[in-house]
């Protein structure tokens, strides 16, 4: 207790240094650390998309009525009636049809953060080969490998777990959705057709209005899909090609991503650099402080807890910053006991590089490293004794 | 009060090894107040700082008070060093940002036989016997050589330390100043019983202790 006063104590010179740098390097690591989960999201998706690229694929867009309007007024629309949506997917959301889609299911089987039901053709654009004979079928992330082999209940029905992805490959499942992000915990559930997926999970055609595509469509299919689902969301629906998907995303916004890496690397890089240097100086600063407590009755693990104690409080700004982004996603991923941290300090992988827990370690392991550089050096000049000069 | 026997210590600087000091027997009782003298280089630093558990001796043994503080952990051994030694140097060892009072309390804080509500009155007891007790709230960076000196010496005694190691106390200090210290030394030896080992190059300094040890390349000259 009292250290960590006498630490505090320490700190209240470098006050300055701490809010210049704290600042830097939080600004320094968000932006890096944006770009690499960028960059990799960027990587998976445009993989996974790359998946129908050859198959003319067009995704579905909804856009609010209002932008709408200036076309409206040129007369292009003709009033005819439009399909249900609802007969449209039975006819054509399925595996020998020409849709696919993706839904979200209201709940999760208990161990998954969330539900993803992947209906029709949109299974022909993922990692997973589903058996030609199975209405139904169940995948998991790798990191959820265990699970393969048992059962879940979903819906109204008891199903095993057949298969794995890779960790990271089904982030693009979810494009064009606010909540997409990590699909590592979740559970996937193919379902043949439509009726398959309404009959078990009782899903409403909107459940698959954001995530749509049409794979191989001509363009009277287009019409009436585009027309069906403009009728039933009250929004302006329109059709995007896959190929100028990725022309946007893919090609130029992942040069943008690398520079940024780059960038960023390097001043990242100059920011250890500096804090390294910074922090030496800011202990041997304090060596006769440190010396003169030692002689009057300070142990060795109290001055070194000293210098801990300082050097964290030097960079209290990025490791709160760190800290609050490792503790803050469980807020929202909520059922999954802490498992988030656990992994994420734990499980030191390469695929994981830019997890927060990684950089938070990392940053504890580096000013933990210069504080004992730190202390041999105070050491070196304490044992010299009251000889100083 | 101090009993030191065989102390010896080397060091190693790149290839050759120094003898700093060799076979240093030195016994000091309670209320005497010893120099020690002699050449540059000739060892007079580290004698006292291996007494005072600063820097371990290659081999030897020490009785400080009837106990064998060597050989003890960390803890122990900085616990000893709070309850017996008051160390005083050359250039002062202050903490230089804070207030004089501050500074003198430094042992205190570490000490766990001294209750807390006491520490008020022994610094201003330690503070008035040395004539800074109206400086108690100024920061020591502001003081003169004297009277920062005067700090150090109420830091060395304000736990009852039973010993006092001053390294050159008064090599930074005019002759005034010099002439104070150390009738302050003298005193704490001779009325308070504080045994006190001053290592000094002035003679006029020597000549005032009770006793004087010589050194010469790390050994004890008779
Ligand atoms: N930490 C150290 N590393 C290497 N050599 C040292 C160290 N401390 C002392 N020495 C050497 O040991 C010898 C004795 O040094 P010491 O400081 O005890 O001398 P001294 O009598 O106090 O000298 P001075 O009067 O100049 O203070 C010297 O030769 C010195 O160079
Ligand atoms: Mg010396």
């Amino acid at each position: 207790m009292k250290t960590i006063g006498r630490a505090f104590h320490d700190l209240r010179r470098e006050i300055g240094w701490v809010l210049l740098y704290g600042v830097l390097t939080a600004i320094v690591l968000y932006s890096f650390i944006g770009s690499i989960s960028g960059f990799r999201q960027n990587l998976t998706t445009a993989r996974f998309l790359s998946g129908f690229k050859q198959n003319r694929v067009d995704m579905l867009i909804l856009e609010s009525k209002g932008s709408y309007r200036i076309s409206k007024t040129d007369g292009q629309e003709a009033p005819t009636k439009a399909k249900p949506l609802d007969a449209l997917f039975r006819e054509a959301l399925s595996k020998d049809g020409t849709l696919g889609g993706v839904a979200e299911l209201s709940s999760a089987p208990s161990g998954f953060a969330r539900t993803v039901l992947i209906v029709g053709r949109m299974a022909d654009c993922m990692p997973v080969r589903v058996p030609n004979d199975r209405d139904l079928y169940l995948a998991v992330s790798s990191s959820h490998a265990d699970r393969v082999g048992t059962s879940v209940k979903i819906g109204r029905e008891e199903l095993p777990i057949e298969a794995t992805v890779p960790n990271g490959t089904m982030v693009g499942t979810l494009y064009n959705h606010t909540r997409s992000g990590d699909l590592d915990d979740a559970l996937f559930v193919f379902a043949k057709d439509y009726s398959t997926a309404y009959k078990t999970f009782y899903c409403a055609p909107n459940d698959f209005l954001f995530r749509l595509i049409a794979v191989d469509a001509d363009d009277a299919f287009k019409m009436e899909l585009m027309k069906s689902v403009s009728s039933a969301a009250g929004m302006h629906a329109r059709l995007w090609s896959a190929q100028a998907y990725l022309k946007q995303t893919g090609d130029s916004g992942m040069q943008y991503l690398l520079l940024r890496i780059v960038f960023f690397g390097i001043a990242s890089f100059a920011l250890i650099a500096a804090m390294v240097m910074n922090l030496l100086r800011v202990l041997d600063a304090h060596t006769n402080d440190y010396a003169v407590h030692r002689l009057f009755g300070a142990t060795k693990a109290q001055t070194f807890l000293r210098m801990l104690l300082l050097a964290i409080g030097f960079h209290i700004i990025p490791v709160a910053y760190i800290a609050c982004r490792i503790l803050l996603p469980l807020g929202w991923t909520g059922s999954e006991d802490g498992g988030a941290l656990k992994r994420g300090i734990v499980a030191f992988s390469p695929e994981k590089a830019s997890m927060m827990g990684n950089v938070f370690v990392v940053l504890l392991l580096l000013i933990a490293a210069v504080c004992v550089i730190g202390y041999v050096r105070f050491q070196r000049t304490y044992a010299k004794g009251m000889r100083r000069e | 009060m101090i009993a030191a026997e065989a102390l010896q210590k080397s060091y190693r600087t790149g290839s050759d090894t120094v003898c700093a000091v060799r076979d240093a027997t030195v016994s000091a009782d309670r209320g005497e107040m010893i120099a020690i003298v002699g050449p540059s280089g000739s060892g007079k630093s580290t004698l006292l700082n291996m007494i005072g558990l600063v820097v371990p001796p290659d081999s030897g043994r020490i009785t400080i008070d009837g106990t064998e503080p060597i050989g003890r952990n960390d803890r122990q051994c900085a616990a000893f060093r709070n309850a017996h030694f008051g160390y005083i140097t050359q250039d002062f060892a202050l903490l230089n940002d804070e207030t004089v009072y501050a500074n003198i309390r430094l042992p205190l804080l570490y000490n766990k036989t001294v209750p807390r509500r006491e520490h008020k009155r022994r610094i201003h007891t330690a503070a008035k016997a040395l004539a800074i007790e109206d400086k108690l709230k100024r920061r020591v960076s502001v003081l003169s050589g004297g009277e920062r000196q005067r700090v150090a010496i109420a830091r060395a005694m304000v736990c009852d330390q039973p010993v006092i190691l001053a390294d050159e106390p008064t090599g930074s200090l005019d002759a005034e100043n010099r002439d104070r210290v150390v009738s302050i030394l003298l005193d704490l030896a001779h009325s308070k019983g504080r045994t006190v080992l001053i290592v000094t190059h002035d003679s006029s300094v020597a000549e005032r202790c009770d006793r004087v040890i010589r050194m010469k390349d790390g050994v004890i000259t008779p």
